[in-house]
């Protein structure tokens, strides 16, 4: 069995490069190592550093006696070989859960209780880390972090479960079997509050998303390369950024544009944040994706949004379909850091998108029909190889 | 405040937007469910976007809560304890089935039971299914869905030579379409200009087709998806007979009773289905239309026979069909009936 030790598994740009001349199948890969499955209960993780691999080793052999532990079997420099569970995560076994079986409440409060016991620092774990066999019996896999971050409130499980709708349920539960568990982490929480004007968010540096701290992480909507956009009331949200130069950025076209309809209202500015509008609906490729064809009316608003940038003096033209929330006051555009700055006269991004969904001929059809100078003006558009529309 | 499946012109939207004397919240449960632009407006609200459950509450002046399915109810459980407002369930087909149902449905339709105020089943079959389940019987109110009489009008039954047969619903396996397909078939035989037409889309589309190859329907047969409602009242127009040949799935998912057969009735097509769910609440075997036994090829085909061979029975047919909707299943009249169960939750009548 040791032949596994000829899968190499170390840090590509992006993703992790695995190079596995075994047979083992590949089961998981996270951000510091992969999974390989060795036989109908042993699975070995690889690790590309091995102090991560003597850290999974330490909080393993720490957690041998508690029931909800995978079985430590062996470890080397850089793997270690433990249970395999086929069995679905709790994710998939709540699927079209519209309330938490109080089972399951039962035996995630037990789970935590005995981790904090047990002295882990980290008394949570996200629902794909948690398995559940017959019987209901859950289990818990990696531990790498253990003994390292410090979670006393189950912040990624309540985040997780927040995403399912399941966490309203969840805490009516919490509330009702444990009282005091449910007062520590109102207490965390309320201890935790959102200061924006005060908030760690810290660039990653080129290529990678901004870092952000996991104790707010429960408002936070959404974080991109610049910076991460937090719920701050009823109908406002912050982005915090992670240069202040973007911030600086943004402002302005955000401040010189609020008489635009698709750009959010500002209501204060920082120098590392912007207090905006929250913008309530799906973005519209979430839209596309469940209609079958483009309507006039998309295609037009999506299109009034692209002339209006030209005519304000936008130099980037593009709205990226994530980047568009259809909102009851019409269609919204988010994102501008780089409008004022990036040159970019066609909109590609859009174009790529719009094939993604294939809409794009539709689109341009309409265009043609009602602008033909723009429409002029965009051709031709660039492809690769494959026919997909290059992005820049 | 409502709760429903999707922003979706297929959702009744009616029983939330045109409940006479009360307001409305459309609320769906993440912004992914809002699929249709033109019922886009400020009502339209999002369950995981809502920041503060009692200001939310207060601030548009909510006095009841409606979910329009069981697993909706469920969800709206914590915010009906938040802010104490009263929660009314919608009761249909798939709710009282325990098939394909996610871990943990039946407690927590108990517990649903227990706390939520009302019931409104669609049909007093699944009334009876859900006092089974544990539903106490006085917090039930039979509310049937209704149709749009005006959008329905009555045409008296084509005395014409076709037989053009139509039927209406998702491709799943309760609509019972494949057993419509080969009552069809045997139809043939005797009507050799008969033509099928069915309405809908879903996950037995591909089946559906190859069957329609392998009893040789060729082009007698036509499978019609993703078409308007005004697409589809032109197919009503030029049918002859409708059909919704409903069935208990082997999953056991069952029907309420189906819309399409309320507005075929409404419209004045002389209608044959089953004794499937509320269906029979609806018609009466041989008064407003032909009912014959679920799931069964022979019956069907004889019943499909019986009424291309009596033409001269469809107007008595239709005009009875006609009477029954307009008598318990008027879109106006059930508005009505729920904001009266509306007022007596909120304590109004008793």
């Amino acid at each position: 069995m040791s032949d596994f030790q000829s899968i190499t598994v170390s840090k590509g740009e992006k993703f992790l490069e695995i190079d596995n001349p075994t047979e083992y199948p590949l089961i998981g890969m996270g951000s510091q190592g992969a999974v390989f499955k060795l036989s109908e209960n042993k699975c070995v993780k690889i690790y590309t550093n091995s102090l991560q691999a003597k850290m999974e080793k330490e909080a393993l052999l720490a957690g041998q006696h508690l029931p909800f532990f995978p079985r430590f079997y062996e470890s080397g420099s850089n793997y270690v070989i433990m249970e395999y569970f086929n069995a679905p995560t709790l994710k998939e076994y709540l699927r079209n859960c519209t309330y938490i079986p109080e089972s399951i409440t039962k035996k995630l409060l037990q789970v935590l209780s005995e981790l904090k016991k047990a002295k882990f620092t980290m008394i949570d774990a996200p629902l794909r880390h948690i398995f559940v066999l017959e019987n209901e019996e859950l289990k818990v896999i990696d531990h790498v972090n253990s003994f390292k971050r410090i979670h006393p409130v189950p912040l990624k499980l309540l985040r997780d479960l927040n995403i399912i709708l399941l966490k309203d349920s969840f805490l009516a539960q919490v509330m009702q079997l444990e009282p005091q568990t449910y007062k520590e982490w109102m207490d965390f929480f309320d201890h935790n509050k959102m200061d924006y004007k005060n908030i760690p968010v810290s660039s990653g540096g080129s290529g990678k998303g901004v870092k952000v701290d996991s104790a707010i992480s429960q408002t936070l909507i959404g974080k991109g390369h610049q910076g991460a956009v937090y719920r701050i009331s009823e109908d406002k949200c912050v982005k915090i950024y992670g240069k202040s130069e973007h911030a600086k950025q943004e402002k302005q076209v955000l401040l010189s544009n609020q008489h635009l309809s698709f750009i959010p209202k500002v209501f204060e500015t920082g120098s590392n944040y912007i207090v905006m509008e929250y913008l309530f609906g799906p973005d519209l490729n979430t839209f596309l994706k469940k209609q079958t064809y483009l309507s006039d009316e998309v295609a037009g608003k999506l299109f009034d949004i692209l002339a209006a940038m030209k005519s304000a003096g936008f130099k980037q033209i593009d709205a990226p379909l994530r980047h568009i929330i259809i909102t009851a006051n019409g269609f919204k555009s988010i994102d501008h850091v780089y409008s004022f700055t990036r040159s970019q006269p066609k909109p590609l991004e859009l174009f790529h998108n719009l094939q993604e969904r294939n809409f794009l001929d539709s689109f341009l059809e309409y265009v043609q029909a009602t602008d033909p100078k723009t429409y002029n003006e965009w051709m031709p558009i660039p492809f690769d190889e494959n026919g997909l529309v290059l992005k820049r | 405040m409502h709760l429903n499946l999707r922003v979706d012109p297929t959702q009744y939207i009616a029983q939330i937007r045109n409940v006479p004397n009360y307001d409305y919240i459309h609320l769906v449960r993440q912004p992914k469910y809002m699929i249709n632009l033109p019922l886009l407006n400020e009502k339209v609200r999002y369950l995981n976007e809502i920041f503060s459950k009692k200001e939310f509450v207060q601030k548009n002046n909510i006095s009841i809560l409606h979910a329009h399915h069981a697993q909706l109810g469920m969800l709206l459980l914590p915010f009906k304890d938040e802010t104490g407002l009263p929660l009314a369930t919608s009761i249909r087909g798939r709710d009282a089935t325990m098939a394909n149902q996610p871990v943990g449905y039946l407690e927590s339709m108990k517990l649903l039971f227990e706390q939520g105020e009302r019931f409104f089943p669609v049909c007093n079959y699944l009334a009876e299914k859900i006092v089974a389940m544990g539903c106490p019987p006085e917090k039930i109110r039979v509310l049937y869905g209704g149709v749009d009489l005006e959008k329905f009008p009555y045409r008296t039954p084509l005395q014409r030579n076709t037989q053009n047969i139509l039927s209406i619903g998702r491709l799943v396996e309760k609509k019972g379409h494949h057993i419509l397909m080969q009552a069809f078939q045997k139809v043939q035989a005797k009507f050799p200009t008969a033509t099928l037409t069915i309405i809908g889309s879903g996950e037995l589309e591909e089946y559906i087709r190859s069957l329609a190859d392998e009893l040789n329907l060729s082009d007698s047969f036509r499978l019609l998806s993703h078409m308007t409602k005004e697409q589809v009242q032109e197919q009503m127009a030029q049918s002859d007979l409708f059909c919704a040949a409903s069935l208990e799935a082997s999953n056991g998912d069952v029907e309420g009773i189906p819309n399409t057969l309320k507005e075929a009735m409404a419209t004045g097509i002389p209608v044959v289905s089953t004794n499937h769910a509320g269906i029979p609440e609806l018609i009466t075997h041989d008064k407003e239309g032909i009912l014959v036994q679920e799931n069964n090829v022979d019956d069907l085909a004889d019943a499909l026979e019986y009424m291309l061979t009596n033409r001269n029975r469809w107007e008595s047919y239709a005009l009875a069909a006609r009477a029954k909707v307009e008598t318990a299943f008027d879109q106006k009249q059930q508005l009505l009936q729920q904001a009266k169960f509306y007022d007596e939750l909120l304590g109004g009548l008793s």
